[in-house]
């Protein structure tokens, strides 16, 4: 258009301006990023990371000296192991206890304990023995793991439902072409990234405020959080569903549900299942740590064996966990398979 | 010709699109009732501008609509929808959804929305797809395949069953053998002559290729710029009148070729 324009076009190739290697303009951004990743380093102690990592690695390698990562992760691991299976429940305590029918698989036992007193007469310590009877099922704590384990799944469930309906809303208001007008098109997108933007962790712990200790909060903080994610999928996707078929309905008549229901889900479906799949998996793992705040699930058993230092249990909640996950993983690559 | 026979009559109807573009400018045309009018015209000459402008998916920004006498309101496309039927250029079927689906969704505006939802279409409806689908050259093994699994013909096929369904006294097609090999052209136009004959409608075409024009036409009607340059039978279509149609100017070669003129020349035609 203007005259510089032409003077450049218009001038032989060999002279042609070519651009440097670096501009200078990179070059000051690449060093700017350096100096920042410097500083940050200092203060989340990346050098000292390397230096214990790299430590851990050559003693873990040459099998001599010693590294405080290895020594630390050793001794978790030690106290760990053996996974506590059993449970073990003192008779006196269980309600309405029925000698003639115990549970299946569980027996009794006479636990002896020593116990230290003080006498008031003599003031001298004595020891006695006390016996207490004892009801020891084998597998009994890994049954309540377990039992914690698909309550776990169960909130996730629940939570990813409650995300996809909170969606739908969210997906048809939010999509430009089927929003009402502008006001509520910007409103909606807004709820959808406010919803992501509060990690459901944090809003569990002040859903368990308002709902009590349990699965409620947790379904809830799910749910909320994954529908500002699904939202934003399930809108974007209709915005770019392919436009031919959405005008030859529109020309045959049909209003913006039916163009919803035959244009446009027809052709998103498959997507929106595979973003369904992936909240799921994400929900499930979020659903095992959101006990920690007390919102259900598994992770609040966790928490408190943590707490009271009971690590076999804590090893037997991560092997469950572990496995559950792994299992997960793949029952979804299977579905995904077939699906696709 | 009358105009109480007309079934479509545009008067001075003109579309001037967002960026300014004036895609279609006063145009008068009068198609009478039961007639196959091809639109003809290079790319960019309007013609599926003004096919818009009658099925409704733009509002001209100018001039009256009239089917059959009466002039169509902007914006009520649900009662347009049922008279008046659109085949689209390339892929307008919805790829995933069935054969059978495709063709019903084209009665949609004749279903209350419940129905439409649920996808209760009703048994006779179903069985006036499974005709037309007959109709048309499929058979009964494709009725629940999905529509992309299809081939461009078999695609095309299904459209004009979709078109027919809803009984519409007026078939608007666009470009419909644009991305098809020329026999298969060939069928499918006559197929489009035949069911419109059939069933008693008539049809506004647009079309780039001058001998199928030639070969389909009742009447051939020219646009170039968004203006009809050109009205004829296709026996009267010569090189002279071909020649005034494809003028140079609209072409990129022919603007690479002589910039100047041809910047004036799209100028004169866009004002
Ligand atoms: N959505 C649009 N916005 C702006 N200009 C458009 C749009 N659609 C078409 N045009 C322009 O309008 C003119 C006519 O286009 P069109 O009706 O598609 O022609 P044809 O179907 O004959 O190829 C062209 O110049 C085209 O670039
Ligand atoms: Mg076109």
């Amino acid at each position: 258009m203007s005259a510089s324009d032409s003077v450049v076009a218009a001038r032989p190739p060999q002279q042609w301006a070519l651009r440097p290697w670096l501009r200078t303009r990179t070059l000051l951004l690449l060093l700017l990023l350096a100096a920042l990743a410097l500083v940050s380093a200092r203060r989340t102690e990346i050098d000292r990371m390397f230096a214990l990592s790299a430590e851990a690695v050559a003693v873990g390698v040459g099998g001599e000296g010693h590294s405080q990562v290895l020594d630390g992760l050793a001794r978790i691991v030690g106290h760990l192991w053996p996974l506590q299976l059993s449970e073990t429940r003192p008779v006196s305590r269980i309600e309405n206890f029925d000698r003639a029918q115990l549970p299946w698989g569980s027996h009794l036992e006479v636990e002896r304990r020593r116990e230290q007193h003080l006498d008031p007469d003599t003031l001298q310590m004595t020891e006695t023995t006390v016996e207490r009877e004892v009801l020891v099922e084998p597998y009994g704590y890994l049954l309540h793991v377990l039992w914690l384990m698909v309550e776990t799944l169960e909130i996730a469930a629940w939570g990813t439902l409650i995300a996809i309906v909170l969606a739908a809303p969210l997906a048809v208001l939010g999509a430009r072409g089927y929003s009402p007008n502008r006001a509520v098109y910007a409103l909606t997108r807004g709820i959808s990234s406010l919803l992501r933007a509060i990690p459901d962790l944090v809003s569990a712990l002040f859903l368990v405020l308002a709902f009590g200790f349990g699965p409620i909060a947790g379904v809830l903080a799910l749910g909320l959080h994954t529908a500002g994610f699904l939202g934003k999928f399930f809108a974007e996707d209709v915005e770019n569903a392919p436009r031919g078929p959405q005008d030859a309905l529109r020309a045959a008549g049909a209003g913006r549900l039916e163009l919803l229901r035959y244009a446009v889900l027809p052709q998103v479906l498959p997507s929106y299942i595979g973003y369904i799949q992936y909240i799921l998996e994400r929900n499930i793992r979020t659903a095992t740590v959101i006990g920690i705040v007390g919102a259900g699930g598994i992770g609040q058993e966790l928490k408190g064996r943590f707490e009271m230092f009971d690590f076999q249990h804590v090893g037997t909640i991560l092997v469950v966990i572990f496995l559950t996950v792994v299992a997960l993983e793949l029952i979804t690559g299977r579905m995904r398979a077939r699906l696709i | 010709m009358s105009d109480a026979e007309a079934m479509l009559r545009l008067h001075g109807v003109g579309v001037r699109y967002a960026d300014g573009t004036v895609a279609l400018d006063a145009v008068e045309l009068s198609v009478p009732r039961g007639q196959f009018c091809v639109l003809l015209g290079s790319s960019g000459a309007g013609k599926s501008t003004l096919l818009r402008a009658v099925n409704g998916l733009i509002v001209p920004s100018s001039g009256v609509v009239e089917l059959d006498g009466q002039a169509l309101r902007p914006g009520d496309l649900r009662s347009r929808g049922r008279k008046i039927a659109t085949i689209h250029q390339g892929i307008d079927l919805v790829p995933r959804l069935s054969v059978l689906d495709n063709v019903l969704c084209g009665d949609i505006a004749a279903l209350p929305l419940w129905r439409a939802l649920l996808g209760r279409f009703g048994r006779a409806r179903q069985r006036a797809a499974c005709m037309l689908l007959a109709e048309v050259g499929l058979d009964e093994s494709q009725l629940y395949r999905r529509a992309s699994e299809l081939s461009g013909g078999q695609q095309q096929r299904v459209g004009i069953a979709r078109a027919f369904i809803s009984r519409p006294p007026l078939v608007l097609a666009d470009e419909p053998v644009a991305s098809l090999d020329p026999r298969i052209s060939r069928d499918i136009l006559a197929l489009l002559r035949r069911s419109a004959r059939m069933h008693g409608a008539t049809v506004l075409c647009s079309l780039h290729q001058i001998e199928l024009a030639r070969e389909f036409a009742d009447r051939i009607v020219g646009m170039r710029g968004g203006r009809i340059v050109l009205d004829c039978a296709p026996q009267q279509l010569d090189d002279a009148r071909l020649a005034a149609l494809y003028q140079r100017g609209t072409s990129d070669a022919a603007v690479a070729a002589a910039p100047a003129a041809a910047a004036i020349e799209i100028e004169g035609l866009r004002a």
